[in-house]
């Protein structure tokens, strides 16, 4: 499933600490909970046919110090050796050099495509006399994911060197950060690093005393998940609403303003930099042949222990579950789980019980790794309502602009939202997988593939649960609308026929 | 010099320049392809999804508007694949859509109704709350019915690119989406109708055809704006007794695209109204024959002085030139123009400010810049004795120049087509009416010396006579030839 | 296009210094409109019309465009909002077992408002966003560009607490108020832009959408002549008036208050 050019609509998602024994010092708010020690590899789950590897110790690279006090300040990144390595290969090895490391480290977009970075890099129109521009996607929107947000907030210094060896590597003088608008302190601490940066000599004029300018921007969304998928966010950056961009011509050889661009995530560009450090075949460690290295996972949903995991690609489902999560929490039963971000088709515990954490896996098993979103549901979560919620986030998130999308989401979720109150009519089962069917690949990008996706897999999985909601009429008597469950207030002016509130797209207010 | 190509749609060999898009190359070969938001003339968007054709090697179906022509490329605009797509995508369109065909002035050139009809489906599977949106007049000649509008985002597309005006943008998100203006602001620039005629459906509707008539009930025929010196073409719609609903341009890639100002679509009511009817003697309907009489009997003295404006065709300055020529020899030839302002140059359209027709005709076939001609005319001090004024212009005040000239003119012989001020001036001896751009045929060359063609769409209005017969009829009274046969009872236009 | 004639504020002078350094920064004035509607929102407190039309003048681009994506994306603050804004995620990680309810119902039981309405005074509003990306702490709320998790229970109601007493209210006397709806509508379009009271749709007035046809003229003509019969006008014989039909006396307007055809 992991298509080439077919990214996750949305940035990455990111949460506290890995397998650490401490108290996290990134946690705000009371009563969340602690992590446990760290992981050991075994597992009580059946183990799933996996490459036989010679499993090499792995100890957390990119959320490595986010518990010091600090973490996130130059000088701390300084005094574990930070920007070495920029300083060591700017204006010093080929960038070609650079950009085939990449490549052989096997490193895949983390932000939900999967796409080998080396390759991306390896498409960039050449020659043009246009500008090269890095775009990194930090919008993050993907429920169920929140990893990014610990690099922007806690370790951001690695990711300004990551863009100053991406941009060294592609030739490029000026690389744009999007961060969404909701990331307040990852702005603000994002904004502080390039300055602290800048005022160093690592970017502006002349960087390191090579011959090479570079700027970083960080530039702010606001609040729209389609800005996550690539062209959404260049359309965004170019200063417009966020509608993505009909692919052909692909970002690599047209993208901001028109000129050749590469798009990365966040934790892609972060690794870039420790995989330049340390060399491909240290990335090549852990992992399996065609997903190697190490990926921040966000677990969320029914387990005792929620929270971001980095780990090696290529560990069990299960064990992800079973021993970093700590298990489902009170002894609850499994139902499902949504693997990569909420556009992932569900797994049934029958096919967690197969899966393990890489590309290939996953997508044989009909899904996708996604941006390692995974949500845990348990028996007692009503797989209608949680089709619904998701149908209403598409919907609601839809940029408009092609009308499979525009239309379809909306159908879907209307269709959903009378699921959801036990008046689904008869074919109405038939009818979300038909227009599911009808929704996807013909869009400009791939958010109505994302909301057609898990309607898909839902209908396949649970659709004893859709067939349980229909009720007997085929035109149900009582029509429920949306104005039913508008709030009394508003209920007043939509009686007076003021038309539809915007907010429906700012807040969801009637929806359930 | 683009370079050409080979490639195959349908199983049939094209050849078609490299720079072309999949679309372009279907229409220009007379295969329809549906579409909504593509126009030739507009900048891509993709978005309606409704152009999806299939392309060999592609795993499915693209939208044709945005992909590039390549070598040997293999298109399919039929086909299993391609009609699912299309029957998906219209299904989509029409789930929100009211059920307005019974009052949408857009009802019968409907791109919805085509393109079910042709490629939908059968029977509607939405039965849920549709979205609603909101009206409004966007300005003075345009109205928008939210509901309706299948975000094509043409309109957007043209005020930003044509006119240059931006007041269109599209706000919100998702199926919420709507066109809207910034409050304080209009749709008030001269191309406004412009947005009516591109939008595919019955959301932009002109104002002046609100509910006018139903669009099958009209008959069309080609003519030409002569509001001024760009000529657009365009096509008159008439209802079934012959009276103008509207007016649209017709496609002339070297003269106006697909475009049109505003004032020359509206300006048709001058047809009917005010018409000068009959002809006129000393202030009182006459018979032509008395009429021809009373104005050959003028006009052969010395002092006659024939003054044609720039509206008048090239046939018209012709048989003026060949009429001074025979019968006049003593008569000074001399033009004016309707007074102009500055052109209104928009980034797609320029109105031109000449507001004549024919001003590059009168200098062709008479050898006379309008303006100098007049400014001459006007400063000469010698009275006239006969002023035949060939005037022919709708809603002219009179310059101070012609009034100096009117002023010293002890009769002037009026053809014209409305009861003006010129007739009202005091010494009009003779008037004769004349037909409008719409009842005769003619040839006017516009700003940058394009020769068009204008037939007539409609019966006459009026008594009215084409320019060139009374000259012809004139010259045989003046000369005591025989009346030409039929020229009391009948009369036939030359064109 | 309506010129604009008024004067419009200008932002603060070191907002126009952070305005300038973006202009130097971004490629091309457009880029940084994101940034510059950031500028606009904390000067005037939300982004209002006025706001709207100042960074289209300072970005060089049309105000419907800057209308158009302040409408797009829904984090910027908009006068509708309240000078609170709680945004509470309603995105299935966080809506599983009940948590983003159980911080609306707090929210209600202590300000009286629900989803989609804010308070009276214009103090509070609420409304149900998207995934604010930390789905391991559920409910997550964000208030004033602050970012909460877990923020139910307790935690809630201390914040909620503080809010008030900012604000000068006590917590026992101010739940309850009426709340009204939030109309997140574009501000409503000067009434004559909206033509749902137009008691004359359809009217074709001759007067003053004709530019050639000068106020003081005659009367209407009374002559329609048949449909065309031949390409090519029909001859008329002398002193005949032609064919057709006579249209009453031209006072009596058509169906539509249409005086011809």
């Amino acid at each position: 499933m992991a298509d080439d050019n077919k990214p996750n609509p949305a940035g990455t998602g990111a949460t506290p600490p890995p397998g650490k024994a401490d108290e996290s010092a990134a946690q705000k708010a009371a009563g969340a909970p602690q992590p446990a020690p760290a992981a050991q590899p075994a597992a009580a789950a059946p183990a799933p046919p996996a490459e036989p590897k010679p499993a090499v110790p792995f100890s957390p690279v990119l959320l490595k110090h986010i518990d010091e006090p600090g973490s996130h300040t130059l000088d701390h990144y300084l005094a574990r050796g930070g920007y070495e390595t920029a300083r060591a290969h700017v204006g010093i090895t080929d960038p070609g050099a650079l950009i085939k490391l990449v490549d052989e480290s096997g490193l895949r977009g983390r932000g939900g495509a999967g796409f080998p970075t080396g390759r991306k890099w390896s498409f960039l129109a050449k020659g043009t006399g246009k500008p090269i521009y890095l775009a990194i996607n930090g919008d993050q929107s993907e429920p169920g994911t929140f990893k990014d947000r610990y690099i922007l907030e806690l370790d951001p210094h690695q990711l300004v060197e990551g863009a100053i060896l991406t941009c060294y590597a592609i030739g490029s003088k000026h690389a744009f950060i999007y961060l969404r608008g909701e990331f307040i302190l990852g702005f603000q601490r994002l904004d502080a690093a390039v300055k602290e940066a800048r005022a160093k000599g690592f970017l502006g004029r002349k960087i390191f005393g090579k011959e090479m300018d570079l700027t970083i921007t960080v530039v702010r969304g606001a609040g729209a998940y389609i800005c996550g998928e690539e062209t959404g966010m260049l359309s965004s950056i170019e200063g417009g609403r966020g509608y993505p961009k009909i692919k052909p011509p692909f970002p690599a050889v047209s993208g901001l303003f028109g000129c050749p661009t590469i798009v990365n995530n966040v934790e892609t560009i972060s690794a870039v930099t420790h995989i330049v450090k340390n060399g491909a075949a240290w990335h090549k460690q852990w992992g399996t042949e065609k997903s190697p290295g190490f990926k921040i996972f966000c677990l969320s949903g029914a387990v005792k222990k929620p929270g971001v995991y980095e780990v090696p690609l290529g560990i069990t489902m299960r064990e992800m579950i079973e021993v970093h999560g700590g298990g489902l929490k009170d002894g609850r039963k499994l139902k499902a789980v949504i693997p990569g971000g909420l556009s992932a088709p569900v797994l049934t515990p029958e096919m967690v019980d197969k899966c393990t954490l890489d590309y290939e896996s996953l997508a044989g098993l009909g899904s996708m790794l996604g941006s390692g979103g995974i949500t845990v549901l348990d028996e007692q979560v009503d797989m209608i309502s949680a089709i619904y919620n998701t149908m209403r986030f598409y919907h609601h998130e839809s940029c408009g602009q092609c009308t499979p999308c525009r239309e379809g989401t909306g159908w879907l979720e209307k269709v959903s939202h009378r699921f959801h109150h036990h008046e689904g009519r008869p074919g109405d089962v038939d009818l979300l997988g038909d227009i599911a069917k009808n929704m996807r690949g013909r869009t400009i990008c791939v958010l109505a593939d994302a909301a057609a996706m898990p309607m898909q897999s839902y209908l396949q999985h649970f659709r004893k649960d859709f067939e349980a909601k229909v009720g007997e009429k085929a035109i149900v008597e009582k029509k429920r609308t949306y104005r039913d469950e508008i709030t009394p207030a508003a209920k007043s002016i939509t009686a007076a026929g003021a038309g539809p509130s915007a907010l429906d797209v700012g807040s969801n207010m009637d929806r359930g | 010099m683009t370079k050409e190509v080979k490639i195959k749609i349908d199983d049939k060999e094209y050849t078609v320049p490299s720079n072309w898009t999949v679309i372009k190359a279907c229409h220009e070969n007379g295969i329809d392809v549906p579409h909504y938001c593509y126009h030739p003339d507009l900048p891509i968007a993709g978005n309606c999804r409704i152009c999806m054709v299939g392309v060999k090697g592609a795993p499915r179906p693209v939208v044709s508007c945005a992909q590039p022509i390549t070598e040997n490329m293999e298109v399919t605009t039929k086909g299993k694949d391609v009609e699912e797509a299309r029957k998906a995508v219209m299904e989509f369109l029409l789930i929100n859509h009211p059920l307005d065909c019974p009052e949408c002035d857009q009802s019968g050139e409907c791109g919805l109704q085509n393109y079910s009809y042709a490629h939908g489906r059968d029977h509607g599977r939405f039965h849920e709350e549709k979205v609603v949106k909101s009206k409004a007049t966007m300005g003075p000649h345009v109205k928008y019915w939210g509901s309706r509008c299948i975000l094509c985002t043409r309109c957007v597309r043209f005020t930003d690119e044509v006119s240059g005006t931006g007041e269109l943008g599209v706000i919100y998100r998702g199926d919420k989406s709507e066109i809207a203006l910034f409050p304080g602001q209009t749709l008030d620039n001269p191309l406004s109708l412009n947005t009516v005629d591109i939008c595919p459906v019955g959301a932009l509707v002109s104002s002046d055809f609100l509910f006018q008539t139903r669009v099958w009930n009209l008959h069309s025929r080609p003519s030409m704006c002569a509001d001024c010196a760009v000529g657009c073409n365009t096509r008159v719609d008439m209802d079934v007794k012959g009276a103008i609903k509207r007016i649209v341009p017709r496609r002339n890639d070297a003269v106006n695209k697909e475009w049109m100002c505003d004032y020359g679509r509206l300006s048709f009511p001058y047809v009917r109204e005010n018409r000068l009817m009959k002809p006129m003697v000393d202030g009182g309907d006459a018979a032509y024959k008395d009429a021809r009489k009373a104005a050959a009997a003028l006009l052969n003295r010395p002092g006659t002085v024939v003054l044609v404006s720039a509206w008048n065709s090239n046939e018209t300055f012709a048989a003026v030139k060949e009429f001074a020529e025979r019968h006049l020899p003593a008569a000074g030839v001399a033009g004016y123009a309707n007074p102009g302002r500055a052109d209104e140059v928009f980034p797609g359209f320029t109105i031109s400010g000449d507001k004549n027709p024919n001003r590059a005709g009168m200098r062709e076939v008479l050898g006379i810049d309008p303006d100098e001609s007049l400014k001459e005319l006007a400063a000469d001090k010698e009275p006239i004795g006969t002023l035949l004024l060939v005037h022919n212009i709708p809603g002219y005040a009179i310059t101070p120049e012609l009034k100096a000239v009117l002023d010293r003119t002890e009769n002037v012989i009026l053809m014209d087509i409305a009861k003006s001020d010129l007739l009202r001036y005091g010494n009009v001896a003779v008037a004769l009416p004349t037909l409008t751009t719409f009842e005769k045929s003619g040839t006017l060359v516009n700003k940058d010396g394009i020769h068009q063609k204008f037939l007539p769409v409609m019966e006459p209005v009026s008594f009215g006579r084409n320019e060139v017969e009374m000259f012809h009829d004139l010259g045989r009274e003046i000369s005591g030839a025989p009346a030409a046969p039929g020229s009391a009872g009948t009369a036939k236009a030359k064109a | 296009m309506t010129a604009q004639t008024k004067t419009l504020r200008e932002l603060s002078p070191e907002r126009m210094r952070q305005f300038h350094d973006y202009a130097e920064e971004y490629p091309n004035k457009r880029s940084a409109l994101m940034m510059v509607l950031r500028l606009a929102e904390e000067e005037f407190g939300s982004i209002t019309d006025e706001a709207m039309e100042i960074v289209a003048g300072l970005c060089n681009v049309k105000v419907s465009h800057v209308q158009g994506m302040v409408t797009f994306y829904t984090h910027f603050k908009r006068p509708f909002h309240g000078k609170h804004r709680f945004m509470v995620c309603a995105t299935l990680m966080c809506a599983l077992e009940n948590n983003t309810d159980q911080a609306l119902g707090q929210i209600k039981a202590k300000l009286g408002i629900g989803p989609g309405e804010k308070t009276q005074d214009g103090l509070f509003s609420c409304e149900k966003v998207e995934c604010l990306a930390d789905c391991d702490k559920p409910p997550v709320v964000q208030c004033d560009n602050e970012h909460f998790c877990a923020m139910k229970g307790a935690t809630l109601d201390a914040y909620i607490d503080k809010l008030l007493a900012e604000e000068g209210k006590s917590p026992e006397t101010y739940k309850g108020k009426a709340a009204v709806s939030m109309d997140a509508r574009i501000p409503t379009l000067p009434v004559q832009y909206n033509f749902e009271g137009e008691t004359s749709l359809g009217a074709r007035k001759t007067d003053d959408k004709n530019p050639y046809l000068k106020p003081g003229v005659g009367e209407l003509t009374t002559h329609v002549p048949g449909p065309l019969a031949t390409p090519f006008s029909v001859p008329v014989a002398d002193g005949v008036e032609g064919t057709g039909r006579k249209q009453g006396n031209g006072k009596n307007p058509g169906p539509h208050g249409v005086k011809h055809g």
